[in-house]
């Protein structure tokens, strides 16, 4: 790229995210409180399938057990605000600092194996946490989940609890977006193109894929942090390997090779969602059809099809990849 | 590129939001209420149960006019037995739907669940089937209402009844959530005030929709218990009732369970005679104790709707949806805070017998629990029901109400 | 809060108790073993992760259940018994032919994925062809009562159920090892290219597998249908397990998958008797150590 050409694509890139930030900020002054609510969800969902593509898309690393930290987030912002009396704030900052500990600890072991057994490992802990979520009935409300999770007064409006969640957002993936165009963005890229060589130019790509996946269940934490206070409450289901789907299904709906993807595919998977429910119970086929569809046909996501790369996903190789 | 990205994104954005707000809302003419049920999983049976009996009432409603000259229209919702789904089902019922009431559902963790958005919301939530009593007490709320005994008198109930037997040691087994933990609680209070050398010996909680009671009837039988009380209910039961069977566990023990005319017509000839059961309003005890014409018609609809005869859940289904409108015609408008007041107090005209009215305390039906043996009779060839029935009146049990204050006042701390 | 998690086990430790227990897990892991070695084949043959293999047997099952209900008495079950596993080796077949061909080069994120969509689209069908309600079955009359073990009753279906796992194993390494399939499918792993070269029909020989790993699924589902409730929800609870099991094992292993459907069958049976709390996190525990220090499990080798 030349100078000139980054320059002017750094402008253009930018005001299309200011004009998509003035949409979201008027926007619920236009529609009911339900879509509020709903966009409100987006969001938030957003935010974690965004997270989750740092390790899959960037680093290519396929975590099967990304809704632990989300749900780890969730759970600990519940437990810290409702039990130990946290401030909000205090507990949207000490949410992801927990799950960025087991996101630590659980990706050293993870890295230690490759492919599919690190997505065997990484659903195997998912599913652990999972488990002791759901049977810890006297610390986390077990099967029931956790109740009357506080919202303070300020938030307590739909709209209100909206833009915080923007806000939250806009600036998590602000970072995000920081880090992934960083030099260690640029090496994780170069990870996932090709271990050996990065290895040999002198990268600790261990070293570097257990800072991602913690930096990445990090922001996922913000998230589920932001979630428990949206529903008010946590639940185990949070934590289930089903949950864990989403994320990658957003990812490579929306493209998985850009940020913006996934926030895309968060949209178009719950305006799905709604779209189908209204018309019919049988949501999952219909998610199931599209998935299946997408996957056997357009491995690039909406957002890649759109854009117009090819990407041989499906012959296993691993393509050239221009920036993104 | 990055520009042509973003703009992608902002252009999609744009049109989903388009596509969802164009997206018809529906008519405004009718009252609609909802019920956010069980329609999925072991539960189904009973959500399915209840989504048929409010049914039968909206339809009796409608045909006498409706409410205020305005049909009733009922929405019917899936909560899977899953606190989160239920959570926004209902959510999206009162905010896209706006709906005048909503009914439901069949798990104590998904009432809880669901109060939280009725209450936030200022919408009335009327439980007829789940029946945890910190949804009325501790978390009890103005907008929440309960036409079914709740865990407090029903647990207290059964450890009445048991009390009276000779058992000293027990083991407890129930479905591992709010339900099986709280009623189960209750049932060992009353016990041990009214029997003075009781040990529960082991606590069992399987998951909701365990199909696997292999090991749990194990642990029973290691246990050596003198009798089991269980509470646990529907496809469970059937599926803990045919494995237990298989180690001849009710030769062994008496087994105290949610024995309803729904799992008794799923158990069909896989049912065991001699076990205890109890449950919130049986037609056939009900024939029996507090019969009337309106019962009779509604088991004849509900027969003609399903080929099944109507169970607890469907009675008090159809009783919670008459309570709301009775009390929409008593305050003569569909506004919730004069419904809600119309409904404190309110007297029912229940299936389940004349004298039921809804307390202001903890906003509870003064409704009871239903005791009896299992045992085929002539006049039900397909499936058993009971023998040597009898009625516990709710406010023989419930908690006073000094209690509920006190409890309250815990809670806040 | 509710006092649930209180249990506090007092059980009397004597020689019936522990057969019980052992008989009791023993049967558990009979069907894990069923159905983990179907998992456990198409991955070691075809290196896909099938995740509709909880299906499977969730429809072979719900098929059971309706043949049962349809023809009265323990012909019922018999008739099941067949009609069943074949019935879900055919759609294993259309499974095959329509979306497996066409991702057996792909990551494996895109077969996890597309046989994921798999369990979707086969919950919604199973939904609306059978409904929502779960299903009773019961023990077949042949197999009813229960026969006296160390003093204790055992429900002799279970027996059967046990009885016909460890023939199944049996009947498997024979064919994997005496006959001429076998020898070809274990060909097949090692050098399917050669093979081809040969004039073999690999193509042919995949097909093949994943029927024969789909009628084991669905066998599974006709098994375990009097034992417990057949309902929605069976296949994403059996998938976990199974997976479990041939993770532990060795994905690819039958010997695996054997032992490790009885490590894990016993670890449930013993483990919900002395800790119940704690029975499934151990489970999976399991499946994390494994993973971590010998991830190609017990008896498995490390992926080419």
């Amino acid at each position: 790229m030349t100078r000139e050409g980054s320059r002017g694509l750094w402008r253009s890139g930018w005001l299309w995210a200011a004009l998509t930030l003035v949409v979201l900020v008027i926007y619920p002054q236009l529609v009911s409180r339900y879509y509020i609510v709903l966009s409100t969800e987006v969001v938030i969902l957003a935010l974690l399938a965004t997270s989750y593509n740092l390790i899959f898309g960037y680093a290519g690393l396929v975590s099967f057990g990304h809704a632990a930290f989300f749900g780890l987030g969730a759970y600990g912002m519940g437990l810290l605000t409702k039990n130990y009396g946290f401030p909000m704030l205090g507990g949207l900052v000490a949410a992801p600092l927990v799950a960025a500990a087991f996101a630590f600890v659980i990706g050293w072991f993870c890295m230690r194996t490759i492919r599919l057994y690190f997505s065997l490992l990484s659903l195997a802990f998912a599913q652990l946490l999972y488990v002791i979520v759901y049977q810890w009935t006297s610390f986390t409300g077990g099967s029931d989940g956790l109740q009357g999770v506080p919202r303070p007064e300020l938030l307590s409006s739909h709209s209100s609890y909206y833009y915080f969640a923007l806000g939250a957002t806009v600036l998590c993936m602000l970072v995000m977006w920081f880090i992934v165009n960083s030099p260690f963005g640029w090496s994780l890229r170069a990870i996932r193109e090709n271990t050996q060589r990065s290895q040999f130019l002198g990268i600790n790509d261990r070293f570097y894929k257990i800072i991602a996946f913690t930096i990445a269940g990090a922001f996922a934490g913000v998230a589920g942090g932001l979630y428990s206070q949206f529903q008010k409450w946590a639940d185990p289901e949070l934590l289930f390997w089903t949950t864990s789907a989403n994320p990658v299904l957003m990812s490579i709906l929306g493209g998985m090779f850009s940020f913006v993807g996934p926030s895309v595919g968060a949209v178009v998977f719950v305006a799905l969602r709604e779209i189908i429910k209204v018309r019919t119970d049988y949501w999952p086929l219909v998610l199931g059809a599209v998935l299946l569809t997408l996957v056997l046909t357009v491995p690039d996501g909406i957002v890649g099809f759109l854009v117009g790369k090819a990407r041989p996903l499906l012959l296993g190789k691993k393509a050239e990849t221009p920036g993104s | 590129m990055r520009g042509k990205t973003w703009g992608m994104g902002a252009i999609l954005l744009v049109i989903v939001g388009l596509a969802l707000a164009v997206t018809p809302a529906g008519a405004q003419k009718p009252i609609k209420i909802a019920m956010v049920n069980t329609m999925t999983g072991g539960a189904a049976l009973y959500g399915l149960a209840g989504i048929e009996g409010a049914k039968i009432a909206v339809a009796e409603l409608n045909a006498a006019g409706g409410l205020l000259g305005r049909k009733i229209e009922m929405i019917v919702r899936d909560d899977g037995a899953k606190p989160d789904v239920g959570a926004r089902e209902i959510r999206d019922v009162i905010l896209r739907e706006e709906v005048a009431a909503v009914f439901g559902p069949v798990s104590s963790g998904v009432l809880l669940a669901m109060s939280e958005v009725a209450r936030e919301n200022k919408t009335i939530l009327i439980a007829h089937t789940s029946n945890t009593e910190r949804a009325f007490v501790e978390k009890g709320h103005r907008y929440i209402f309960s036409v079914v005994p709740n865990t407090f008198i029903e647990g207290s109930a059964m450890g009445l009844y048991m009390a009276k037997k000779p058992y000293k040691k027990y083991v407890i087994i129930g479905p591992g959530y709010e339900f099986g933990y709280i009623q189960g609680e209750a049932f060992e209070r009353r016990l041990k005030e009214n029997k003075q050398d009781v040990e529960i010996v082991n606590k069992l909680w399987p998951k909701l929709g365990e199909t696997d009671f292999t090991s749990y009837i194990t642990a029973i039988i290691a246990a050596k218990p003198d009798a089991v009380y269980g509470n646990l209910f529907g496809s469970d039961l059937i599926a803990f009732t045919k494995q237990a069977k298989g180690y001849e566990f009710f030769k062994k023990f008496p087994f105290a369970a949610l024995y309803d005319v729904d799992t008794l017509q799923g158990l069909g000839k896989d049912v065991v005679e001699g076990v205890i059961g109890y449950e919130r309003g049986p037609f056939h005890v009900i024939r029996k104790l507090a019969p009337s014409q309106r019962l009779e018609d509604f088991i004849t609809k509900y027969r003609a709707a399903t080929n099944k005869y109507p169970s607890t859940w469907a009675i008090n289904a159809y009783d919670g949806v008459m309570a709301w409108g009775k009390a929409v015609k008593k305050a003569n408008t569909v506004d919730t805070e004069k419904v809600v007041d119309a409904l404190e107090g309110l007297k029912l005209d229940s299936l389940r017998g004349p004298g039921r009215y809804i307390r202001k305390a903890d906003h509870q039906a003064n409704v009871g629990a239903y005791i009896g043996v299992v045992a085929w009779d002539k006049s039900f060839p397909d499936f058993a029901i009971w023998k040597d029935a009898t009625y516990i009146p709710g406010e023989q049990v419930w908690r006073p109400e000094a209690e509920i204050a006190q409890e309250r006042a815990k809670a806040k701390k | 809060m509710g006092g649930g998690t209180d249990a506090i086990s007092v059980i009397t430790w004597d020689i019936g108790t522990i057969i019980l227990l052992i008989l009791a897990g023993l049967t558990r892991a009979a069907i894990l073993f069923v159905v983990a070695s179907g998992l456990t084949l198409v991955f070691g043959v075809l290196r896909v992760i099938n995740m509709a293999h909880g299906s499977l047997y969730m429809i072979g099952a719900f098929v059971a259940a309706s043949v049962i209900q349809k023809v009265a008495g323990s012909g019922g079950y018999w008739l099941a018994l067949v009609a069943a596993p074949l019935a879900v080796a055919m759609i294993g077949a259309i499974i095959e032919l329509g979306v497996l061909r066409r991702i057996y080069q792909a990551e494996h994120v895109v077969q996890l994925l597309a046989t994921y969509a798999l369990i979707l689209i086969f919950d919604d069908v199973v939904k609306f062809i059978w409904g929502a309600e779960y299903k009773s079955v019961s023990v077949p009359a042949t197999f009813a009562g229960a026969l006296s073990i160390g003093g204790r009753p055992f429900p002799v279906y279970n027996l059967f159920v046990t009885v016909w796992a460890i023939t199944l194993a049996i009947g498997l390494w024979m064919l994997i090892y005496r006959t001429g399939l076998g020898r070809l499918i274990r060909a097949a792993v090692d050098d399917a290219e050669t093979l081809e070269a040969l004039g073999v029909n690999i193509p042919l020989i995949f097909s093949a597998v994943f029927v024969i790993g789909a009628f084991l699924a669905g066998l599974g589902g006709v098994l375990v249908a009097p034992l417990g409730s057949v309902g929605l929800g069976m296949d994403v609870t059996i998938l976990i397990e199974a997976f479990v099991v041939a993770v532990i094992g060795g994905l690819g292993s039958f010997p695996g998958a054997l032992l490790g459907a009885v490590i894990i069958g016993l670890m449930f049976s013993f483990g919900i008797t002395v800790a119940p709390d704690m029975a499934m996190a151990f489970i999976f525990l399991a499946m994390v150590i494994v993973l971590i220090i010998r991830p190609w499990g017990l008896f498995g080798e490390p992926e080419r």
